[in-house]
């Protein structure tokens, strides 16, 4: 259990690394529902934005 | 957090000599079949860097109907990169590493922003030429972050010294 466990937290670890994988989700989930208006393009640059900063300023504290 | 100078700047060079270090003293048997170290260390580079060459050609191979070709572009790229790397190393290794990352980083985020709008079904106003657009302001924000975190970086080492 415990190999499996740590193989499964590399692969994950190793595809998502430390991104904000529920922000990603949300900004295409988000952008998919709003796909019918002219604005849905605008998403998820805001939410690539937002998380990068929030990403940035927690990093910055734990160091 | 590289440019900041929250975390510290990579030295290419003084890596590649740890590195070097690091498999000399794991000591290879020479002549003596197969070395585990460099061979792990071999088959990891290239699983993590040919997966994901493999995973754009079968993409964009695939979504044009040209698998083939795709295949075919991709050895001839391969072989021109091995000579180009062959010929270059000396002058390569002094590109600005941080830099560069910074740069390919900036134009990867856009591309994937661009693509992953465009999958989730949003249509970008200009069509392929919003990835201009993106990179510019991907470009800007990150300018922006980095100016705020340096001011933040002074502001605590100022206040270390302060205290010391």
């Amino acid at each position: 259990m415990k190999y499996l466990s740590s193989f499964v937290r590399f692969w994950v670890d190793f595809i998502i690394g430390d991104d904000r994988t529920a922000a990603v989700v949300l900004a295409l989930v988000a952008t998919a529902l709003l796909s019918s208006l002219k604005l849905a393009w605008a998403v998820l640059p805001l939410f690539v934005l937002v998380f990068l900063g929030i990403s940035l300023r927690r990093a910055a504290l734990m160091t | 957090m590289l440019s900041s100078g929250f975390k510290a700047l990579h030295d290419e060079d003084a890596t590649f000599r740890e590195e070097s270090e690091a498999a000399r003293r794991a000591g290879g048997v020479p002549g003596a079949g197969l070395d585990a170290y460099g061979f792990a260390l071999t088959f990891k580079s290239v699983l993590l860097e040919g997966l994901e060459v493999a995973f754009i050609v079968v993409t964009f191979g695939a979504s044009a109907g040209q698998l083939d070709l795709a295949a075919l572009g991709a050895g001839v790229a391969l072989l021109v990169v091995l000579g180009v790397g062959l010929l270059l190393h000396k002058p390569l290794s002094r590109v600005p590493e941080n830099s560069l990352k910074f740069a390919v980083g900036l134009m990867l985020s856009s591309f994937g922003t661009f693509w992953a709008a465009e999958g989730a079904g949003a249509r970008w106003p200009g069509g392929d030429l919003a990835i201009l657009g993106i990179l510019s302001v991907y470009s800007l924000a990150s300018w922006a972050y980095v100016t705020v975190l340096r001011r933040e970086k002074r502001t605590r080492s100022s206040g270390q010294e302060v205290r010391a």
